[in-house]
Formats: structure tokens, C-alpha cells, sequence
């Protein structure tokens, strides 16, 4: 008999036993196999924030990089930064203007005064 | 490390880019109301610009009733000044309204006494003959603006 054959009858054997698992014991099965692939995994983990931790100077390649979440969390910072001091520059501006138009309007000068250029020249020119 | 550094300075000029973009903007942008969603008082004080309301952009509308709002804190005349002008101010062109904000603050950095003689002054401009105050307008070194 040689391995072929042997092989053969060690699979046939394996594969009548699954086919008679009860389901619980299929389930049990699934269970330990997950659990022994989450224990794989999870030091992996650990290993690539301690490599995070220790400082850009020992890493390598930009994905590795970015799988840190304090640069993704420093980058919405600074999005979120650049966004609030344009919003509220944008406000300042907008509040100027109201400011300026609400005192034109109700001013005693009419608007043409303002637009006046011959005005304006003859107001300087007449200032002490 | 270069690359890493290198791919975090193109992540970091990508954000600004997108910051700083008109989506941004349009995205923080200040509320339209149309005419039929403005409150009845707003309705009341800007009446005059019933008409042009709806073709106002956003920050222009957000401007206005801005000025509505500050309607109620004004002296009657003042309130009646606002209401005669705002419809000829919503017509002026955008460089004509920033000439006017301009020559507004440099009004406001006179001396007090001569600040309160300009309304009187421009009684004494309109007085002067028609080819005075075009030589003066000339001589004033800008292309003229013209009426509002």
C-alpha cells in the first residue's frame, strides 16, 4: 500500500465521521477554531501599536503609518481647525458689512453722497 | 520614515485643499429663506426688496435681515432713512456698494464736529453749479460713478 492509497482511505475514513458530527459538536468545533484564530491575531495587534508607539523612526512604510489613529485624529483637527477660523473669519466679515450698510442706510447722507467722487474731493479740500 | 513623513505631508496639503475649497464654504454657508419663509416683522421692514428678494445670494439675504433685526433699535428717522434707501443700495453694483463702505469709514475717522457738518457740506455741494462739480469729479483722479 502506498501513501496515495493510505491517504485516500485516512480521508474517506474523516469524511464519513464528519458527515455523522452532531450539530452541537459542530458548533463547539466552529467555536474553539474561531477562538484559536482571534489568539492568533490579537498580538499582532499589540505588536503594531507598541511599533506605533516607540516613534516614526522605526517604521518603515507609510501603511503602517497610517493605521495609527492619532494621525487620522490629528488630520480632523486640522481640518476641523482650518474649517471653525474660516467660518469664523467669514462671520467677523459678514457682521462688518451688516454693520457698515445698517449705518450708510440710516445715516443722513444720502447713498450718492457716498459714491460721490467730486464730493469726496471737494469735502478734503475743504477740511481745515 | 521619508515615506511615511511624505505620505503624511500629502494627506495634510489634501485637507487644507479641501478646507479651503468653495465646498466647504458652501457647505458652512449661511441659511436663504425665500420672501414666503421671512417672519411677517422681517416681511414689514424689508418690504422695499420684496421684488428682489428671492434673487438675492445667500449672504446677502443673511445680511438683510441681519439689518432687520437691528430695525427695532433705531430712531424713527433712521428707520425711515433705512426703508427709503435699502431698494436704491440692493440695485448698486458691487464695486459702487464696496466705494461706498469705503468713503462711509473714512467718513467715520473725521473729527466728531467735522463729521457732523458733512450732511450739511452735501447740502453745499449740491449747491454748486453743475460744471464746478464735474471738474471737481474729474480732478478726483477716478472714473466717474454716476448716479445709483
Amino acid at each position: 500500500m502506498n501513501d496515495q492509497e493510505i491517504a485516500k482511505k485516512i480521508t474517506s475514513y474523516l469524511d464519513r465521521g464528519t458527515a455523522g458530527l452532531k450539530a452541537g459538536t459542530a458548533f463547539k468545533l466552529q467555536r474553539a477554531r474561531q477562538r484559536a484564530l482571534d489568539r492568533l491575531s490579537a498580538p499582532q495587534h499589540a505588536a503594531e501599536f507598541a511599533l506605533a508607539g516607540a516613534g516614526g523612526a522605526t517604521l518603515g512604510g507609510g501603511r503602517r503609518f497610517f493605521a495609527d489613529a492619532r494621525i487620522w485624529i490629528g488630520l480632523l483637527l486640522l481640518v476641523g481647525g482650518i474649517l471653525t477660523y474660516q467660518y469664523w473669519q467669514a462671520a467677523q466679515q459678514a457682521r462688518d458689512i451688516e454693520e457698515t450698510d445698517a449705518a450708510i442706510l440710516s445715516s443722513e447722507l444720502p447713498i450718492e453722497a457716498y459714491l460721490d467722487r467730486g464730493f469726496q474731493a471737494w469735502l478734503k479740500r475743504s477740511e481745515p | 520614515m521619508a515615506q511615511a513623513l511624505r505620505a503624511l505631508t500629502a494627506a495634510a496639503l489634501l485637507a487644507i485643499a479641501f478646507a479651503s475649497s468653495p465646498v466647504a464654504a458652501v457647505a458652512v454657508g449661511p441659511r436663504a429663506p425665500s420672501w414666503a419663509e421671512l417672519s411677517p416683522s422681517d416681511k414689514e421692514v424689508l418690504a422695499p426688496l420684496a421684488a428682489e428678494w428671492d434673487s438675492l445670494d445667500p449672504a446677502r439675504k443673511q445680511k438683510w435681515m441681519g439689518i432687520a433685526k437691528r430695525y427695532p433699535t433705531m430712531a424713527p428717522p433712521e428707520r425711515e432713512r433705512v426703508q427709503q434707501q435699502m431698494g436704491a443700495w440692493v440695485r448698486l453694483t458691487p464695486d459702487q456698494r464696496r466705494q461706498a463702505r469705503e468713503q462711509y469709514k473714512s467718513l467715520k475717522q473725521l473729527p466728531p464736529e467735522t463729521r457732523q457738518q458733512v450732511p450739511q457740506k452735501w447740502q453745499e455741494y449740491q449747491q454748486l453749479p453743475p460744471e464746478k462739480r464735474r471738474e471737481l469729479d474729474s480732478r478726483s483722479g477716478a472714473p466717474p460713478t454716476g448716479k445709483p
